[in-house]
């Protein structure tokens, strides 16, 4: 009776721990976190629950209520990636939620020793480093919150770049920067990152106004020479036509003269088979036209042709063999082959039948 | 009829067997056992029925020799001479000439009796010669054909040589890759106005790739490189004598020439219409019959006969050795004489794709038709009338008629037309192209001329007349431009009995670069100019025609300067 009672006891005990584990808890949150992020550590309301174990899950068990829950996975020394949710568990009822963490960001110790960092930055006189330490300042991010100092490191801030833009202007303006010149003016007058000094400032308006009148005389300059440029260019082209055509003319004109014309004519006639000729040509005769220098048969006379066989008859005995067809028949096959020859022409120099 | 003949004679022989006739013959003469050792080592690589149906005749003759010293009374043989002397006596059906022999035979040697020995000659040179079937692929394709001969011997060169004749070049060597063959035209010059021409002429276009390129548009413009193959009488004289022709007493060849050179004279000169009509071939059928071409072109002398044995006549008979699909076809087995109905019988035939020429239109784009240029030369001139303020012409006879000085005076003078030639290309392209048509047109009298002139002077007696009154140096120069260059086309051609290669190619005479120079046709001219000949009138004539001719080429660069 006793041994029963106490295994009884023993296993009531059990069942009711068990019930207890549940019934106490009467909520089950189930965590999962992404892939590649084992080791994230999960908090609720700022209470270490566990990490994400190797199967990237975590179930805690709850009493229905609202929670914060936090998770943090460290990523070197001042880094780290988060996640945030209010939770709202219920009772008898499970939640799953999946884990997605943040981008990586600076700790809060991390960001104290960023902080750190940028102060000495701006110590030294860095510009950014001042605008990030107010900046720091105005939001407690790495330092205690404190508008005073805030202001004064953004003062810092605003007059140092001032001091850099005047440096930086007075450069240009020195360079002969027109724009420049003006606003060095400005600066003297307000004292804007110089010390204010009304002479200099005088100075820099009256520099600027007369480069502006030296532009202008030179761009005037410049666009007169251009002028003249283009007049002497038109102007020998105009030569160049005149010469040539000159040279056509002369040209023409020995061929009309006169006294060529009668010679040439005499010498003709001298030979007195000029009707002759006529006649073969015209009209045909037996000998006006051999039978055949070629079909069925091959004449010797063939080769009396090699006398006066020079550079300038194969020209043309090249181009009269496909003229024909490509100005009657521009769809020709020779027309083509015309083409293709026209275009090896202009792009020879030496060729002397040079095409329109 | 030489064939009918020999048909005849074989019939009166004893069972048809034999082609030859033996009883003029000498008694076969016997073979020593070295030339017998020879024999094997010779046919170790012929097909297997050929070496033992000579095997077995040999064996006969060396059987039947008495027990006698080698080493007296018998002279030693080359392998070559055994062979041939078997061959010359065999009675076996194996080793003597069949039809298809008879027929390549008669083509390659000018339709010349059929001897005993021929058909020797030749199988024996397969045996023995290493480059046989290079140089004579015809009688290799037949062998190989009959004995079923496939062995592979050392690779040919994979060029075949061809002498093409240019009007205006002389002769050239070139040395073409059948490869770069894209296609086989049989070529048609329309019919003709003179006797000569009236019933067209034929021969075969070979269209030629430029180097490097294969596609069918840039083989089909190359038409500078293309060549054309016919068979022509070889005229070694200064004019055609037309009683000679028709009695078969000029010599056939088969001449290569540049396509242009064709189409200039039948389209432009003789305002002809060509066709070019492609014929079905394989890739291999093409090229080995480029080959062979090459072959007939080295190898083939003939009669050339106006009637019987003419360009169509010739290249029929080609053909049916070339191309043994022509056999085949119905529409060709009549011969042909005149050469429009053997084009017209070989469109309607099987063996050409006549539907390239279905629409003459479109055959022109695509370079199958070439029409003659008359209704061309017809338009420019109407176009240069109209243009014209008063011309001197009113047809093309009428425009050549006119002296080419007085043209371009008559050009210059006008001077608004004039300003029209300088601004509107198409009107002068149409002067252009007629003074270009003049210039051919001179070129042909003045050939005409001369020819008149040495035909009527006699060769010699007019050359040595010439060659007389000329001092040393114009002697050199006249032999070098003119005797030289004429006697080599005169003279009958030396034909080879196989495809040369470089060595054993003739040499060709080149008229001598002094001949072209400035200074070398000024003399040439002069030479011309003071020849006191006795047949005065005709070198007159010569003299002005020549003059006419250079007159027409200075007006058309006279053109051009207009322009420029």
């Amino acid at each position: 009776m006793k041994v029963i009672s106490a295994v009884s006891g023993f296993v009531l005990l059990l069942l009711l721990s068990g019930v207890n584990s549940f019934a106490g808890s009467n909520s089950l949150l189930s965590l999962r976190c992404g892939e590649g992020d084992q080791s994230t550590k999960i908090y609720l309301d700022g209470e270490y629950k566990g990490d994400c174990t190797d199967n990237l899950q975590l179930n805690l068990f709850l009493k229905a209520g609202k929670y914060k829950l936090r998770a943090v996975k460290t990523i070197g020394r001042d880094h780290e990636k988060t996640f945030e949710k209010a939770v709202t568990a219920v009772a008898n009822s499970p939640k799953r939620i999946a884990i997605t963490l943040s981008s990586s960001r600076l700790t809060a110790a991390g960001e104290i020793r960023e902080a750190e960092k940028d102060l000495r930055r701006a110590e030294r006189g860095n510009i950014t480093a001042m605008r990030s330490v107010a900046q720091r300042y105005r939001k407690g991010w790495g330092l205690q919150k404190n508008n005073e100092l805030a202001r004064k490191w953004q003062k810092k801030a605003t007059n140092a770049t001032d001091i850099a833009n005047a440096k930086s202007t007075m450069l240009s303006a020195q360079s002969g920067d027109l724009n420049a010149m003006g606003v060095m003016a400005r600066y003297y007058d307000s004292g804007q990152g110089v010390a204010k000094n009304i002479s200099k400032a005088n100075y820099w308006r009256k520099k600027a106004k007369d480069t502006k009148e030296a532009n202008l005389r030179a761009a005037k300059h410049k666009k007169e020479a251009d002028l003249r440029a283009a007049k002497y260019k038109e102007e020998q082209r105009r030569l160049k036509r005149e010469k040539e055509k000159q040279e056509r003319e002369a040209k023409n004109l020995a061929y009309r003269n006169r006294r060529d014309r009668e010679r040439l004519q005499k010498e003709l006639d001298r030979l007195s088979f000029i009707g002759t000729i006529k006649y073969q040509m015209g009209r045909g005769d037996k000998k006006g036209m051999p039978i055949t220098t070629f079909g069925p048969f091959y004449t010797v006379t063939a080769l009396v042709s090699v006398i006066p066989n020079t550079f300038k008859r194969q020209q043309i005995q090249k181009e009269l063999a496909t003229l024909a067809s490509a100005w009657a028949k521009p769809d020709s096959l020779l027309a083509r082959v015309y083409l293709q020859q026209k275009i090896a022409r202009n792009s020879s120099d030496n060729f002397v039948l040079a095409t329109k | 009829m030489k064939k009918w003949l020999l048909y005849f004679i074989l019939v009166l022989q004893v069972g048809c067997t034999s082609f030859v006739d033996y009883s003029n013959l000498e008694p076969p003469s016997k073979i020593t056992l070295s030339n017998w050792q020879q024999l094997e080592s010779v046919l170790a690589d012929a097909p297997h029925n050929l070496q033992q149906e000579i095997i077995l005749d040999a064996e006969s003759r060396l059987r039947s020799i008495s027990p006698v010293n080698e080493s007296t009374g018998l002279v030693t043989e080359t392998s070559r001479q055994t062979l041939i002397d078997i061959l010359n006596y065999t009675r076996n059906p194996v080793l003597l000439a069949d039809d298809n022999f008879i027929a390549i035979h008669d083509l390659i040697n000018g339709n010349q009796t059929l001897t005993a020995q021929a058909f020797a000659s030749v199988l024996a040179d397969s045996l023995t010669q290493s480059q046989f079937q290079c140089q004579q692929p015809i009688y290799w394709r037949y062998l190989q054909q009959r004995y079923l001969w496939n062995t592979v011997t050392s690779p040919c060169r994979p060029e075949v040589p061809f002498r093409v004749s240019s009007r205006h070049e002389g002769s050239q060597v070139l040395w073409l890759n059948p490869q770069q063959v894209s296609e086989i035209h049989l070529l048609f010059g329309g019919n003709g106005q003179n006797m000569a021409s009236r019933f067209g002429h034929v021969a075969l276009r070979l269209i030629i790739c430029p180097e490097g390129q294969k596609t069918e548009t840039a083989c089909n413009l190359n038409v500078f490189g293309h060549v054309v193959i016919g068979f022509m009488a070889h005229i070694d004289e200064f004019e055609l004598d037309t009683f000679k022709a028709f009695l078969g007493n000029y010599k056939a060849y088969l001449f290569a020439s540049p396509f242009m050179d064709v189409y200039q004279n039948y389209a432009i000169t003789e305002f002809r219409d060509v066709y070019s009509l492609p014929l079905k071939l394989k890739r291999q059928q093409r090229e080995q019959m480029v080959r062979e071409l090459s072959e007939l072109h080295w190898r083939f002398s003939s009669d050339y006969n106006f009637f019987t044995e003419n360009c169509a006549s010739l290249l029929q008979q080609s053909l049916r050795v070339l191309l043994p699909d022509f056999n085949q076809d119905k529409d060709l087995a009549s011969n042909y004489i005149r050469p429009d109905h053997f084009f017209s019988a070989v469109r309607k035939s099987n063996l050409a794709e006549d539907s390239k020429l279905a629409l003459l239109e479109q055959a022109e784009k695509e370079g199958y038709f070439f029409s003659s240029t008359k209704p061309f030369y017809d338009k420019a001139l109407k176009v240069v009338e109209k243009s014209m303020v008063q011309p001197a012409f009113n047809d093309i006879q009428d425009y050549l008629a006119v002296n080419p000085v007085e043209r371009m005076q008559n050009i210059i003078d006008d001077e608004e037309y004039y300003q029209i030639l300088s601004q509107d290309e198409y009107v002068f392209q149409a002067q252009v192209m007629l003074e270009e048509l003049a210039v051919a047109r001179y070129e042909r009298h003045f050939l005409a001329e001369g020819a008149c002139y040495f035909h009527e002077q006699g060769f010699s007696e007019g050359t040595n007349t010439i060659y007389s009154q000329l001092n040393n140096q114009q002697q050199q120069l006249f032999k070098a431009c003119f005797l030289q260059p004429v006697k080599q086309i005169s003279e009958p051609r030396k034909q080879l009995n196989r495809i040369p290669d470089e060595e054993a190619l003739p040499k060709l005479i080149k008229p001598s670069s002094v001949c072209f120079t400035p200074e070398g046709r000024a003399e040439l001219r002069v030479i011309l100019e003071s020849i006191n000949s006795s047949n005065l009138d005709q070198w007159q004539r010569v003299v002005t025609a020549a003059h006419l001719w250079e007159a027409s080429i200075n007006n058309v660069m006279f053109l051009y300067e207009i322009v420029n």
